[in-house]
């Protein structure tokens, strides 16, 4: 073994303008592929934690409720909403629990006609606005709703209603038994949330949202936020066994549509651009790999008449590749990893297309790649991979000279 | 005899035809002999070299090693025996580019899977072909004559049962070449070790004890040669 390994890295050096070349085309794909990675942990995974936490890693509804949510009927409420609050926020595991109504409504100033503009109003806790959205990182002017008779509303929603902080909107929403029910809001805050259809959102406080749906003291949905979201199966198993939710369906939130297929998206995403660029990048191994065979047929003739085996063969070539490939990963990795850094702070704008992303999953404008640990690691086994795809094609042609070869006289 | 071809045939296929490179030979080579395959170009020389230096299968016939038929050995099997009895010299040196004379040297040790020390060995096997002062050179740093006369340490170091010189001075000056020769014929006389060559140079011819003469693909004479 250390014969080959000798040879293999002798044979590096042997020709050094096409090592580094090579050692450069998988320090490219290992770059690309880590900021890739990162972009995509940007774009979907930092979306996915916020659009978990924002509809409940865990959700506990009325079974009813659960089989419409798209409709959101409010008729399928929870009245004792409060009993399941506090049966679930004394569990192991569970950073809070928070009542939520949530209703689609028309929106328009004092002097406007009703039913031009459309909003999805929030009711819930201040706390679940604070602790779990992080709301009052994304207010652009005023504040987060404190009281009845308040409303922050999206930014995108105050431009089509043309108001500003301080400004009186008429929301026209509905009770549980379908009756309209306006209310008359004050705007107290104005929030960015880095994407259009997130911005037609709209907060109160629970209160209100319970006012105006007619749901005294109760709500549509119990949202439960934990410290690992990946997790958060595990924690409905365990909130299913409680007997304050026997009545009700509890489900996390990779158990629920969208985020039950997000997961094998996101896995299908990775793999699909993980894949192009091991094979691009495979290729240029393959190239000089090839090449490299191609002139050394004549040796490797020679070392085949000294006994040495086709296996010893094709495990030169492969050393020669994974050499390379470590060289290139670690530098690929390192580049790429600055470059992930160095893009986290200052962010790559997407444009209006990232912004017409669904509210259920979204994707902001600007998106900041995030470059963790397991990541790097990916990426770097991955610049492996791509020695393995290109270094395949030409340690088998080696491994298959004849040792008659040695015989042909050429040099 | 230390190998043999029984009644070898060797076929290759070149475009639609079936070429006979060996047609129905039996020659073989004994102990200690200094013995030359001659003949012109296609005439089947190096295919009996190949052949007897386990390079290559017969498409029909016996190559004994040892009175052993190799001929169905697995190509392992067939690297083993290489690696262990068989010494290789050839018409373009063939050094390893990357390796020094005593690396190259050691190679052939390494391969042939000798255990312990072996840096005396190689030593030894660079002194006596006039090289222990080029044992840390690479083969670009050696003239042509140099570079033979390791690839001959490289054969010998490993105490073969046979050294097989393809064309050993084609490629070197006729002074060079006379050198090579008369260290192979020393070698040959004083350790007994067996020398098999192909050639058609008349100067190689002339210092061999035994000529085997072939012409397409049949052996047309056998007889002692200028130098018995």
């Amino acid at each position: 073994m250390d014969l080959l390994v000798q040879l293999a890295a002798r044979n590096l050096g042997r020709n050094r303008r096409r090592t580094i070349l090579t050692v450069l085309t998988v320090a490219m794909g290992t770059g690309l592929l880590t900021v890739a990675l990162s972009m995509l942990n940007g774009i979907l995974v930092d979306a996915l934690k916020f659009a978990s936490a924002a509809s409940g890693h865990v959700r506990i509804v009325d079974p009813d409720y659960a089989r419409r949510d798209q409709l959101m009927p409010l008729a399928e409420n929870m009245p004792d909403v409060a009993t399941v609050v506090a049966a679930v926020e004394g569990q192991p595991g569970v950073l809070g629990a928070y009542a939520h109504i949530q209703a689609g409504v028309t929106g328009a100033r004092e002097d406007q006609d009703i039913g031009e503009n459309f909003s999805l109003l929030h009711g819930a806790p201040v706390a679940y606005y604070t602790e779990v959205l992080h709301l009052d990182d994304y207010v652009v002017s005023g504040r987060l709703p404190t009281a009845r008779g308040e409303v922050a509303i999206g930014q995108t929603f105050a431009q089509e209603l043309d108001v500003t902080v301080g400004g009186v909107v008429i929301v026209l929403g509905q009770t549980q038994d379908g009756s309209p029910s306006p209310a008359r809001l004050q705007v107290v805050g104005v929030l960015d949330l880095g994407n259009k259809n997130v911005n037609r959102q709209s907060y109160v406080i629970l209160e209100e949202s319970q006012w105006m749906a007619d749901i005294e003291g109760g709500a549509t949905e119990v949202l439960v936020s934990t410290g690992d979201y990946a997790r958060a199966d595990k924690l409905a198993a365990q909130l299913r066994s409680l007997p304050a939710t026997a009545a009700y369906d509890v489900a996390a939130w990779n158990e629920r549509p969208p985020f039950d297929t997000l997961g094998s998206f996101l896995v299908a995403i990775r793999g699909i651009v993980a894949g192009i660029i091991v094979f691009i990048t495979g290729l240029g191994v393959l190239n000089t790999m090839m090449m490299s065979v191609l002139e050394r047929t004549n040796e490797i003739g020679v070392m085949r008449a000294l006994g040495l085996t086709r296996r010893q063969t094709r495990e030169l070539f492969f050393f020669e590749a994974i050499t390379i490939a470590a060289i290139g990963g670690l530098v690929g990795v390192a580049g790429g990893g600055g470059a992930a850094f160095y893009l986290s702070r200052v962010g790559i704008h997407l444009g209006d297309a990232a912004a017409k992303a669904p509210a259920a999953v979204p994707i902001h404008e600007t998106v900041y790649p995030h470059a963790t640990l397991d990541t790097l690691v990916l990426a770097f086994f991955l610049g492996i991979a791509m020695a393995v795809v290109g270094g395949l094609l030409p340690a088998w042609r080696a491994a298959n000279i004849e040792p008659v070869e040695a015989m042909r006289h050429r040099r | 005899m230390i190998c043999k071809l029984v009644g070898v045939t060797k076929s290759y296929p070149m475009g639609d035809l079936l070429v006979q490179a060996l047609r129905n030979v039996t020659v073989g080579v004994g102990a200690g002999e200094f013995t030359v395959f001659a003949g012109p170009s296609g005439s089947g020389k190096s295919t009996a070299l190949n052949l007897l230096g386990c390079l290559d299968r017969p498409s029909s016939g016996e190559v004994l090693l040892d009175d052993k038929n190799v001929a169905s050995l697995s190509d392992d099997a067939l690297g083993a025996v290489r690696a262990r009895r068989i010494g290789f010299i050839f018409q373009s040196f063939n050094l390893i580019p990357v390796l020094t004379a005593s690396e190259n040297v050691d190679l052939a040790l390494r391969l042939a899977g000798v255990e312990g020390p072996r840096a005396e060995r190689v030593e030894s096997a660079l002194k006596a072909v006039g090289l222990q002062d080029y044992l840390h050179r690479r083969p670009s740093q050696l003239s042509g004559g140099q570079q033979q006369r390791v690839a001959i340490a490289r054969a010998l170091v490993k105490s073969p049962a046979i050294v097989i010189a393809d064309e050993p001075t084609a490629n070197l000056d006729s002074t060079n070449g006379e050198a090579i020769l008369d260290l192979m014929r020393e070698m040959n006389q004083k350790n007994g070790v067996t020398f098999l060559f192909s050639t058609h140079d008349p100067m190689v011819m002339s210092r061999a004890r035994r000529v085997v003469r072939l012409k397409d693909g049949e052996v047309v004479a056998d007889e002692a040669g200028a130098g018995a």
